[in-house]
Parts: C-alpha cells; sequence; structure tokens
C-alpha cells in the first residue's frame, strides 16, 4: 500500500516523515541509480541528491500524476542518467563492462554483500534474456516502449505484452 | 474493455514503471481510482518491482542517512548566531582595555608637554618683548645724551616758581639749529591724578606762548626726560600744570618753571 499519510506529512516538512520514507524506499532507488551509474560510491552521492530533491519538491507530486513509488523513479533516473552524461562521471568510468541489472550475479563478492532474503540471482534465474534486457530498459532505464522497441528490435505493439508476461514470471517468485 | 482486458495488456506495469506519457499516466491513474480490481494489480505490480530493485541494492551505509538528516536539518533551520564566551574572550577584552588605557595615559602626557612648551614660549615671548622695550630706552637715552653733548646744544635752567616749586629747577638742552628741546622734569613734583605738565615756547614784547608739547610720556621712564622737536624760534621756555591733554594757553596760576635763553 502506498504510504499516502507519511507523503501527506513529507509535503508539511515533517522530518520523521522523511525519515520513515528513505527507511522504506532508499534501497530500492540505490538499487536503481547504481543499475545506471554502476558505481556504489558516485550512486551514493546521487541517492543523497535524490533525497533532497524529494525533501525539497515533495509538495510537486500529485497522486492524480501516478504512484509516488513512480515519482521517485522518475527523480532517481533522471539523476542518475544527468550524473552519466557529466564530464567527471565520463572521465572517472572509462570502461564498464556491464549492460544491465543482472550485472551483479558475475561477481561472487557483489552476491555475498547482498543481504536481502531474495537476493538477484532468484530473480534473474527465472527471466529470460530477453525479459531481462527488457525490464532492465524500461523499468532501470526509464526508456519508453518506442525506444525499447528500437533498442532491442522487437515490433512496437508486442513491448506492453512481453513485459507484462515477463514481470509475471516474477511476481509468482514472490507471491 | 473489461477490467480484465485492462490489466492484460500490461499498461499497468507501464504505468508504474513511469514509462507513459504524462497524458496516459494521468489517464490511468484516474482509471485505477476508480475501480478496486484495478488497484490491487497496480499495488502488486508495485510491490513486485520494490522486490526487484531491492535485490539490486549492494547496501546503503546508516551515514548516508545522517548525512541527510543532517542536510535537510540546515535548509530548514537558520543558523543560531552564538555568542562567545570562552576565557580567551576575556583575554581579549582584558588587553583592549589595557590599550585603550596605554592610548590615555599617552595622549594626557602628550597634552602635559604641549603645555609645559606652551608656556615656556609664552614666557620666552615675554622676555624677548622686555628686551626689545629696554633696547630701544637705551637706544633712545643715548640719542639724548649724544643730542646733550653736541657744541650746538646750550644748557638752560628754567628755575622753579617760587610759589608752586620752590627751590627747584628744570634742566632744558636746546638745539637752535635742528630745532630740538630736551627737557629733564625729574626735580618736579609729581603732576596730581588728572593734570599733566605742558612745556610753551615764549618770544617776549609781547609776550607770546606757543604750546610745544604735553609732557605726558617720558622718553625714559624714571629719568622723566623729554626730547621735543619742531620747536619755533624761542626766547625763554615755560612749564605750567595743565588738565589731562593739555590747553591752548598756558594757566599762569600754575606756572611751574621759566626761563629764558
Amino acid at each position: 500500500m502506498q504510504p499516502d499519510k507519511l507523503i501527506l506529512q513529507l509535503k508539511q516538512k515533517n522530518e520523521v516523515a522523511f525519515s520513515q520514507i528513505y527507511d522504506m524506499y532508499s534501497e530500492n532507488i540505490f538499487g536503481i541509480i547504481n543499475t545506471i551509474v554502476k558505481d556504489a560510491e558516485i550512486a551514493e552521492e546521487v541517492l543523497q541528491d535524490v533525497f533532497i530533491k524529494v525533501w525539497d519538491k515533495s509538495e510537486s507530486y500529485s497522486s492524480e500524476k501516478g504512484r509516488f513509488f513512480t515519482w521517485l523513479l522518475n527523480i532517481s533516473r533522471n539523476a542518475a542518467i544527468d550524473k552519466v552524461r557529466s564530464k567527471a562521471y565520463k572521465n572517472k568510468q572509462k570502461n564498464s563492462d556491464f549492460e544491465n541489472f543482472s550485472f551483479f550475479l558475475k561477481d561472487d563478492m557483489d552476491l555475498d554483500s547482498i543481504s536481502d532474503g531474495y537476493g538477484i540471482r532468484k530473480f534473474v534465474d527465472k527471466l529470460k534474456p530477453m525479459c531481462i534486457k527488457l525490464i532492465d530498459l524500461l523499468f532501470f532505464k526509464g526508456y519508453t516502449q518506442k525506444e525499447a522497441s528500437e533498442s532491442l528490435e522487437i515490433p512496437l505493439g508486442t513491448v506492453k505484452s512481453r513485459n507484462r508476461s515477463c514481470l509475471n514470471s516474477l511476481r509468482e517468485t514472490i507471491e | 474493455m473489461t477490467t480484465k482486458e485492462y490489466i492484460e495488456s500490461g499498461i499497468l506495469e507501464l504505468y508504474v514503471y513511469g514509462a507513459l506519457s504524462e497524458e496516459e499516466q494521468a489517464q490511468v491513474a484516474a482509471d485505477v481510482a476508480k475501480d478496486l480490481e484495478l488497484q490491487a494489480e497496480v499495488e502488486s505490480i508495485e510491490t513486485t518491482l520494490l522486490e526487484l530493485s531491492r535485490a539490486t541494492s549492494v547496501g546503503l551505509k546508516p551515514s548516508v542517512k545522517k548525512k541527510l538528516i543532517k542536510k535537510i536539518n540546515n535548509s530548514s533551520v537558520k543558523p543560531k548566531v552564538k555568542i562567545i564566551t570562552s576565557n580567551y574572550s576575556y583575554f581579549g577584552w582584558a588587553a583592549a582595555i589595557l590599550l585603550l588605557g596605554g592610548i590615555l595615559w599617552l595622549l594626557k602626557l602628550n597634552q602635559d608637554l604641549k603645555q609645559d612648551l606652551k608656556v615656556a614660549s609664552d614666557t620666552l615671548e615675554t622676555k624677548e618683548v622686555q628686551v626689545t622695550e629696554t633696547s630701544q630706552k637705551v637706544e633712545t637715552l643715548e640719542e639724548i645724551l649724544v643730542k646733550m653733548s653736541q657744541p650746538g646744544t646750550q644748557k638752560i635752567t628754567l628755575p622753579g616758581n617760587a610759589k608752586n616749586a620752590p627751590n627747584t629747577a628744570v634742566a632744558a638742552f636746546y638745539d637752535e639749529e635742528t630745532n630740538e628741546l630736551i627737557l629733564d622734569i625729574s626735580r618736579l613734583p609729581e603732576a596730581p591724578e588728572g593734570m599733566v605738565y605742558q612745556a610753551w615756547s615764549l618770544t617776549f614784547e609781547p609776550l607770546t606762548p606757543n604750546s610745544i608739547g604735553v609732557l605726558a610720556e617720558a622718553s625714559s621712564e624714571g629719568n622723566k626726560l623729554f626730547r621735543l622737536q619742531n620747536i619755533p624760534p624761542s626766547e625763554g621756555f615755560g612749564i605750567t600744570l595743565e588738565p589731562e591733554g593739555g590747553s591752548k594757553s598756558p594757566n599762569l596760576e600754575q606756572l611751574y618753571a621759566l626761563g629764558t635763553i
């Protein structure tokens, strides 16, 4: 359930509400940002910027525009993409050897550090390679259907339904 | 479109992703708000995405949250002005007071010295004036002395009047060529208040007196010497006591000295 009461308190600049919202979403936001910037240190910086923005601009969120989580996602992806496009970032990240959110699997150290009960492997194992790419672009990277269709060379009309079936296989795992 | 078809289309997933246009997002939000079944589906999708994204996190340090809370506190609370009350500030005040005292003392000292200097220079000025006055007097006396000793100068004694100044005389030194006359009236009694001695040039047959000067300010104090110039041709000289400022014609009742050449 969306924490409507907390969101209202956040808009009234309630620090306790801010703290609770941070606890609820910070790890998710961190994962999203890290998938884009591919550097935990930089991701940490971006995450701080994102939550400062959440604090400063909370009144701009309206449930009529969509989910609060979606609002957070948009801020996070935009901040992370801006970071990736910055000169400082380009200088630091000369070569990255991973493509999408499943990159965590390539390093055993990273796997061990994930304390979450599920872990990424549980999700990735359930997904076909095309599903990983599709979810990566649409959810993690914020691509539109058209951009995803062009990038993955699949018909535009099938993006919506394919994505749903991909996500359904994950939902079964959770439920 | 039925609710089932709506769900099966996959638009709700894209809605939660935020992958739709702004208008589509608002439309879906409105549709979901009206339908409990759609709401449940959206919640379920969101839960899955929360799980998935959480699984990609490598774990946030607790310090990140602390930093953030600090930042939002700084941005919303005005900084307080800190009043320094440490011992160092007292040392500072003490030093400032000592310095101020020192400066005031130096100023006072400077003023005293200036005052002393002014007194000394004033005294010096007074002395200089006195010296000038004295040397002027000496000069005048020297001139008179020179005049008296010149060959063309004849000494005339003007005996004191029997009634007003018995047993005295006034010494006069007359130079016919330069028309100068020097009178020494030191033997005459002191002129009373409001009165003054006046000198007259006299010619006889008929007796004609001409004023040649009021003997008010002596050329030399103490000596009562008077140096008179532009004396008309004279056969004698007289001295009378007249009211201050002198008279046009002599008061013969107050004749003090009279003598002929």
